[in-house]
């Protein structure tokens, strides 16, 4: 079927393209903290079937976990219709609005409900593994639901996309913070926060959400760890979790702001012009950490996030537009920087990165990606 | 042939084009206005891709909003400036549009063909120039039994030898199929061969005949 053959090409395997970095991020956390944390690292080989096959038990006969995966799944599922949605919006998907439309409207919902299936192969997966267990041990209610759930948000998700595809597109209306800002003349390092206003309010807040999560979460599950270490590890998490906007910025130089390039500014204006953009989209966090600890350690923690950020934005220059390449490059960098915390004193840190990412922007702003 | 009864566009609160009522019948018509005057948005309206307030209706019977497949199917459209997902080959949108567009089997052959596009149909839109991937949108635009072909800006940065091959597309389906013709185009169509039936001008955010 062309039409499903077009679908999986550039929404599904692109899903997959675009996620894989958080999809490894949450496997290899998974991992992590199943055999080293929950085990305290010490295990023996012949126990790591013991301890896969106890997790998979639990959740084929414990409701709870059932429901926790089941939610996991849901974010997963709304990750999904994020990204088809985004994707819909782009000029290179318009000619689907004059194709696919002309198609019935049951040939339109059963490529999308296939297209959704395979955006949804790690659940299957799960689910099939899930089942086996089940057969050997004879729980079958848990796998049973399980499969129905995993058609339920499939046929939810097609019905979304067929509502989304058919419906024709609407002239949106400037957020207020554009209304109000017209008559002022805006820097042009502030334009991506005008961006963000404007087009990605619902990533914003998600990002808010997910950084809330992690400061409260790290903050409760270490009370008694040196602030001196607890501070900057926060500030990495939530720098972490900035980065899908800190590839968007650069995205945006890149796609709107070409001839940035063309303009008569020094690279150290342009590189530190990002310290505005950093300073007002995490000013959330800032005046958290500034409420939780001392001063003079909250000061050094944000000077810390603010060197990472850098480091960040100037991986852009060496990976290009390839999210997966630098979601990859930011996981390495996340790891590498958690144990660094551990080790070294994060003023330290700070001016590495610093160094670091001014020396590949300086180097590489005016050089094509690797 | 084509109906607009109280067509309103606005983006944000500019009203873009407001037409209380306005007939075409069949035929090929040529759509002049000056740049923003509005007739990219009414193109794309007339396809289907943007919301609009009123009624637009095909043969004054097929309702865009009441039956958007029926009406999707027979009325054909290509941008001014086409866009398709990079990693696509040429030939995997042909027969998706294609199937969508009901085509007769291996209709696209002779539009290929003609337009000496069989060389790179098989190879990714990523690397066609932007001359190619104009040729492609103008392809797909002929495909299917359609009733109505919405053509915006088509001769733009299309070689001479393809006009000429576009131009003899676009009389040979109105004379055989009846197909109707709208040509949004800022060049002259004097000298096509075109047998254009008449010009429509936007002006003062509506239409009239010239």
């Amino acid at each position: 079927m062309p039409l499903l053959n077009i679908l999986l090409k550039g929404f599904a395997w692109k899903f997959y393209k675009e996620n894989s970095g958080l999809l490894l991020f949450f496997f290899v956390s998974i991992i992590s903290y199943c055999f080293f944390i929950k085990t305290a690292g010490v295990y023996r080989q012949e126990e790591s079937v013991f301890y896969h096959l106890m997790l998979m038990m639990t959740f084929i006969t414990s409701p709870l976990v059932m429901l926790m995966v089941f939610t996991l799944w849901l974010l997963y599922t709304i990750k999904s219709w994020q990204f088809v949605a985004r994707q819909l919006k782009q000029n290179e998907n318009r000619f689907l609005f004059y194709s696919m439309t002309s198609y019935s409207r049951a040939k339109q919902f059963k490529a999308w409900l296939m297209t959704q299936l395979a955006i949804s192969l790690p659940l299957i997966g799960y689910w099939l593994f899930a089942s086996v267990l089940g057969t050997i041990y004879h729980s079958w209610l848990i796998p049973l639901l399980t499969l129905l759930y995993i058609f339920l948000l499939a046929l939810i998700s097609a019905s979304l996309y067929l509502f989304l595809v058919n419906r024709p597109e609407r002239a949106g209306t400037s957020s207020i913070l554009i209304r109000l800002s017209r008559k002022h003349t805006k820097h042009f390092s502030t334009l991506f926060i005008y961006r963000i206003f404007d087009q990605g309010k619902l990533l914003y807040i998600l990002i808010k959400v997910l950084s809330l999560l992690a400061m409260t979460a790290l903050f409760r599950l270490f009370p008694d760890a040196a602030d001196q270490q607890i501070a900057p590890l926060i500030i990495l998490s939530v720098t972490t979790i900035h980065s899908f906007l800190i590839y968007q910025e650069q995205q945006f130089q890149e796609s709107r702001l070409h001839l940035l390039r063309n303009l008569p500014l020094s690279r150290i204006k342009l590189f530190f012009s990002f310290a505005l953009v950093y300073f007002l989209i995490t000013l959330p966090e800032t005046l958290w950490l500034f409420s939780k600890f001392p001063f003079l350690l909250s000061l050094m923690s944000c000077i810390f996030g603010l060197s990472i950020s850098f480091l960040f934005r100037s991986t852009v220059l060496l990976t290009g537009m390839n999210v997966f390449k630098y979601l990859l490059l930011i996981f390495c960098l996340f790891v590498s920087l958690f144990y660094l915390i551990l080790l070294l004193r994060p003023e330290f840190l700070s001016l590495i990165c610093l160094i670091i990412s001014f020396s590949i922007y300086y180097f590489r702003f005016y050089k094509p990606s690797l | 042939m084509l109906t607009l009864i109280n067509f309103q566009k606005k983006y944000q609160n500019n009203t873009v084009l407001n037409i209380p009522d306005f007939n075409v019948d069949p035929g090929i018509y040529w759509l002049k206005g000056g740049n923003g005057t509005g007739k990219s948005t009414l193109l794309k309206s007339l396809a289907g891709l943007i919301h609009f307030d009123g009624d637009i209706l095909l043969n004054k019977q097929i309702n865009l909003k009441k039956n958007p497949r029926t009406y999707r199917r027979l009325v054909n459209f290509a941008e001014a400036e086409p866009v398709f997902p990079e990693f696509l080959t040429g030939n995997e949108l042909v027969t998706m549009f294609a199937e969508a567009k009901d085509a007769e089997p291996g209709q696209q052959n002779q539009y290929l063909e003609s337009m000496d596009m069989l060389t790179y149909i098989d190879q990714p839109i990523g690397t066609y120039s932007s001359g190619m991937l104009k040729k492609l949108s103008l392809t797909l635009a002929f495909l299917g039994k359609p009733r109505l072909i919405l053509l915006d800006e088509p001769l733009i940065t299309v070689d001479t030898a393809s006009l000429e091959i576009l131009y003899k597309w676009i009389t040979a389906h109105y004379q055989h199929y009846g197909t109707n013709f709208i040509l949004a185009s800022h060049q002259p169509l004097e000298n096509s061969g075109i047998p254009v039936t008449r010009e429509i001008l936007i002006e003062n955010k509506s239409l009239k005949f010239n």
